[in-house]
Formats: structure tokens, sequence, C-alpha cells
């Protein structure tokens, strides 16, 4: 269903609400990046540093992947919550039908195109002779059960705004158990190696995907697949294309930051460095995921209460996620520069391997205890629906400040220069959010100053 | 009990749909919604009008200016979807469900807002679309706001492109088609006399038992 919104976003207590609404999202958050760690785990303690190395090239190629899942997805699921808001269930069956078929389309021509082309794509993302077995080996399984990938979160984000958010999350935790259970025995019983995580990854999400198109063909309920009507409308496909194209054009951007990446880690530290970034990456994700989860806690309640004029309240919802997102982001800091190893023995005991990893971390995190304050303030300017303001932050850390900086600080301090310009570009990010926080904060004091006036003028 | 009724009516730029509408409460002694189910649905939502005089029969912005209608960011293999409450379909539901209930307790003329749409299951709802011929239109558009030929006719191309966007967008039917509407009326045909048009969809009202 199209969202309510609950007054008590008005009322309650700005503590106790951060609470109930960033709370469930945390929990949701933090099983998608154990998701994605639980892969490079046991591909490091498994199939030694050269591996992850390869697993890490791979990244980019998945996200492309995921990004044209954006493409359909979004859209669909958007539409179908508008129609069932509207008891509109006819149009909103044929949706479902189009995001069936779209993924299916999508899953196909993806695997095909990267199948085909698949050494100069590595190539291309940075392999090297001595990685691109590995690389290879994991992306031949996942290609070819990407149509199933590409199913199950389509449909699965669709039970989701269909009034099953509860069976679409019993859906995430399924597959991340299945997959914690059938790596080690793919890797470790069957020695099947990296290709083993790969088949247990498609064979948790086929399980899931069965579980979730036996709840999507389920006849009792008023949206439901219907077999025999599958057909694509071309009109609908337009909608939910146009819909999803901002969010594709992102993932597409920040896959190629990530290509470059690992290309100047190449160029400059070899194929190990290249690994590293893989496990600093995967490290950071998990806080990054805690925050990204606290501001989806924060966004109802900062856009209800800037759409009722109350700035206070909004105010002060941004400043208890600032300050909850430091701690995350602070946590990290510690472990970085206190406890890089400790952290990194999770995915590999190589001595080389933990040493670049090791320095990298603790480069990359250097402005961490701020830089919770820049990631909610950007998603703060999305909940007031201040888009440009929100994507030029979004894009400023990942993009904008951090492409120079690769460019340019790899040619003096080497890979050292690859992870300064991460802190760096973290920095001028912060800088400039703080600037358009403080732009914000004039405005709202402006107005409310305005509003006294008019009020005791009118007495 | 239900023997309230309401009219909703969709209009092409120019064609006197609101004045219609307006003549038409005054004769049946019943209210009319324009632009004024916003605060009605601000009261409700205990939301600021702005937010909804901002976004009043426009569909949602990622669509025009694709990259800055940022909806979810991509992190790692997942994509989360963040989004704002105040995105235009969350508006859109409240303002139907303003309207739905509204519809429920009184007699009322409603202008534009998909009201058409939105309660299209009530069997006392009658949906109206007015047009007119494009020189009719631009001409009255001339007269009444004083405009040059050339503005009036922008004006008319763009706001008939604004409102069959964000009519098709929610609805996913085509704006001003015939097949979405009970009655529809070519104001021009009528000599431009709106209160001749009035006096038909009053005679239609009659014929269909509802006054």
């Amino acid at each position: 269903m199209a969202e309510q919104i609950p007054l008590e976003l008005g009322t309650e207590r700005v503590g106790k609400l951060l609470k109930k609404y960033a709370l469930p999202a945390i929990i949701a958050m933090t099983a998608t990046s154990l998701y994605n760690m639980v892969d490079s785990i046991f591909i490091g303690q498994g199939c030694g540093p050269m591996a992850i190395s390869g697993l890490a090239l791979t990244f980019p190629l998945m996200n492309l992947s995921s990004a044209f899942g954006t493409l359909v997805g979004v859209g669909g699921a958007t539409l179908i919550s508008v129609l069932l808001g509207q008891k509109n269930y006819d149009m909103a069956k044929k949706v479902l039908s189009n995001v069936f078929l779209l993924n299916v389309i999508i899953g196909v021509v993806f695997s095909g195109l990267s199948l085909i082309f698949l050494d100069p794509i590595l190539r291309f993302f940075g392999a090297s002779d001595a990685t691109i077995p590995y690389a290879k080996a994991y992306m031949i399984p996942i290609l070819l059960g990407n149509i199933i990938t590409h199913l199950y979160f389509g449909l699965n984000s669709i039970i989701r705004v269909s009034g099953h958010p509860q069976k679409a999350m019993y859906a995430t935790i399924l597959t991340v158990t299945l997959n914690t259970i059938l790596d080690p025995l793919f890797i470790f019983v069957f020695k099947m190696g990296i290709q083993g995580a790969a088949i247990a990854t498609i064979l948790s999400q086929a399980v899931a995907l069965v579980w979730v198109l036996r709840i999507i063909c389920d006849k009792r309920e008023f949206l439901h697949l219907d077999w025999k009507r599958l057909r694509i409308n071309w009109g609908i496909a337009r909608k939910s294309i146009s819909i999803g194209m901002a969010p594709f054009l992102m993932n597409v951007a920040s896959c190629f930051v990530v290509i470059f990446i690992n290309n100047q880690l190449k160029a400059h530290g070899g194929d190990l460095a290249i690994g590293a970034y893989g496990i600093i990456n995967r490290l950071i994700f998990i806080f990054v995921m805690m925050v990204m989860g606290f501001n989806q806690g924060m966004q109802p309640i900062a856009g209800y209460n800037y759409g009722a004029k109350q700035y206070d309240r909004t105010l002060a919802v941004l400043r208890l996620t600032m300050l909850c997102a430091c701690c995350v982001t602070t946590l990290c800091f510690i472990v970085g520069v206190f406890f890089p190893r400790t952290a990194i023995s999770l995915f590999t005991h190589d001595a080389e391997l933990t040493d670049i990893a090791a320095r990298g971390f603790t480069i990359a995190v250097l402005f961490f205890p701020v830089v919770g304050r820049q990631m909610v303030i950007s998603n703060f300017f999305q909940s007031l629906g201040l888009a440009r303001r929100a994507i030029l932050l979004s894009l400023s850390r990942q993009l904008l400040f951090l492409i120079p900086f690769l460019a340019i600080l790899p040619r003096f301090f080497d890979t050292d220069g690859v992870w300064m310009s991460m802190p760096a570009s973290d920095f001028l990010a912060i800088i400039l959010a703080e600037v358009l926080l403080a732009n914000l904060k004039k405005k709202f004091r402006k107005e409310m100053n305005s509003e006294t006036i008019v009020e005791s003028s009118n007495n | 009990m239900q023997d309230n009724y309401i009219i909703t009516i969709g209009r092409s730029i120019g064609a006197g749909g609101l004045t219609t509408a307006k003549l038409l409460g005054e004769n049946l002694g019943i209210k009319v919604y324009d632009s004024d189910i916003i605060f009605e649905t601000a009261k409700q939502s205990g939301l600021n009008p702005e937010i909804f005089k901002k976004k009043d029969e426009r569909i949602p912005k990622h669509r025009l200016t694709s990259l800055f209608g940022l909806r979810s960011l991509a992190h790692g293999n997942g994509s989360i979807t963040t989004d704002s409450i105040m995105n235009e379909e969350a508006l859109f539901e409240i303002g139907s469900k303003t309207i739905r209930q509204i519809a429920e307790t009184e007699s009322c003329i409603i202008v534009g807002r998909c009201a058409d749409y939105i309660l299209r299951d009530n069997p006392r709802c009658v949906s109206i679309f007015i047009t007119a011929t494009l020189e009719a239109r631009t001409k009255r558009l001339m007269d009444k706001h004083g405009l040059t030929e050339d503005v009036a006719l922008r004006h008319i191309e763009q706001g008939d492109k604004r409102r069959s966007t964000y009519y098709n967008y929610y609805t996913f039917k085509k704006w001003g088609d015939s097949s979405s509407y009970d009655l529809c009326i070519d104001s021009s045909k009528l000599g431009n006399d709106l209160n001749k048009v009035v006096a038909t969809i009053k005679y239609y009202l009659q014929q269909r038992n509802i006054i």
C-alpha cells in the first residue's frame, strides 16, 4: 500500500520516533551487508589472497547487474504501490507481469552479453593474468543464474510494497542463512573453490525465489501473477523505466568509480591491492549500511516535520541522527586505526595482503569520526524533497571530489595515493555539506522569525 | 445512508470548466472544490498547505529531470530504496483519501485532481469532461486574462500537457478520452454559453436520477 502518513510524526518525542523507525531499517541493512560479506569471508579463508582480488574485480559487474535490476524494479514497485492505494488491481497485475517479463529479458540479455565479452570486460575492470581465472570462475555461475537473481530481487521488492514487508524480510533472511550454510559446504567439503561460492549464492537465491513465487502466485491475493496473461505492455514499461532511470544512472556512475579505483590500484600496487580494497570495502560497508539505517529512520520524521513547518523538530531529528551516525562511523575509525589487522583477519591470513589492507584501511577512514554527518546531511536534504542538493552531496563524496584526487594523488604517493584520495574527498564533501546545511538553517530561522512577526502583528 | 452525490469535472485549459463548476455549484447549492482541496488535505494530514501547492496536479519530478530525482542509491550488491515521505506518490495518496472522505460526507463538485478516477467505484459519482475548440479556448483566455494570442496558445499547450501527464501517470488512462467519463461536453458547440452547459449537465443528472 502507498504510505500512510502517521500523525505521531508531528507530535511524539523525536528520540522515540527515531528508535521506532530506524531499528527495523538498521536490521535490514545489516542483513544486506552481511550477505555481501559472507562470500568474501569464505572465499578469502578457503581460496587464498588472489581469489579475494578476483572476487573484488567482479564487484562492479555485479553492481552493474543490480543497476539493471533497479532500472525495472524500482519503477514497478512504485507504480504498484500507487495502484494498490487506488485499489486498481487489474492494472497492478499488468504491472506485475511486466516486472516479471522485463526482469527475465534484462537477465538474459545482460548474462548473454557479459558471458560473450567476459574476458575483455574483466580486463577493462583491472584483471591480470593471475586474477582473471578466479574472477571468471566466480562470474560464470553468477551470470548463468542471473535470471534467478533478477527475478528474486524484483519480485521480492513487489512483495514488500504490496502489504507483506515481513514476508519480504523473511526471504532476505532465508537467502543470507542459506548462503552462510552452503558457502563452506561447497568451498571446504566439495572443494569447489571460488566457483562453489558462486553456486552457493545462486542456489540460495533459487530457493528463496521458489518461496517468493509461491507467495506472488497465490490466487487468494488481490495482486497475483497470472501465468496465462503474461505479456509486456510497453506503455507501462516506459513509465517504470523512466522512474528507475535516476537510480540506474547513480548505480552505473558508482560502478565506474570502482572500476577506476581498481585500475589505479592495479597500476600502482598490483593485484593484491585490488583484493585489499575488496576487503576494506566490505568492512566499511557494514558501518555505512548502519548509518543508512539511521538515515531511513530519519527520513519520514524529518520529511513530515518539514512539511508541517515544524523546523525546530526537523532540526532536532537531524541533530540526533547525526550524533548516532557519528558514533557508528567513529567506531569504524577506531577499528580502522587501532585494530585493522584483527578485522582483516576475518578475510585473510596472508601477510602481504594483510599489510596492504591494514595500511589502506587506516588511511581510508581518517575522517570517519565526522563523515557520519555528511552522510546524514545528504540524506536529510533528500527527505525534505530538496533533490538537487541531495544529489550534489551524495555525488560529491563518491564521485565529484573523489575522481580528481584518484587521478592525481597516486602519481605522487603510489598505492597510498589511492587510499588518501578517499579521506581527501571526504574532507571536501564534509565542508560542502556543512555549508549547505548552514544555509538551510539560516533560511529556517528567517522564516520562523518572519512568522512570529506576522503572528504578533495580528494580535 | 447515501443520498449525497459527487460531480467530478475534468477540463481542458480555457474551456470554462472551473466557471461552469462554480455556476453549477451555485445552481445546485453544493460546494465546489478546486485547488482548495489542498487545504482540506493539509488540514487532515497536519502538513503545511504549501507542500501540496507546489506539487498540485504535477507528476513526480524524477520523470522530468531524471538525474535529480534520486530514489535509491546503490551500495554494493543490494540497492536500497530510500524515499522521502514528501514524495508525490504519497501526497497523491493523502489527497485521494481526502477526496474519498469528502465524497462520503457531502454533495459537491470536484474540479480536476483525478477525482473521476479516485471515485470510479462510487455509483453516486458523475464524471464530466468539458472541452472546446482551440479557437474558443484561446479567445476565452485572451478575454479573461487579457493575454495576446501567442501567450494564450502557449498557456493552453503547456497546461493541457501538464494536466494530461498528471492524469495519465496516476490513472493509467488517457486524459480527456471519452471512455473515462460519463459525459463529455464541447462548450463552444453551445455558443460558449456556460449557462447552457450547466443546463445540459442538470438535465443529465435528472435523467440519471441523481437530482
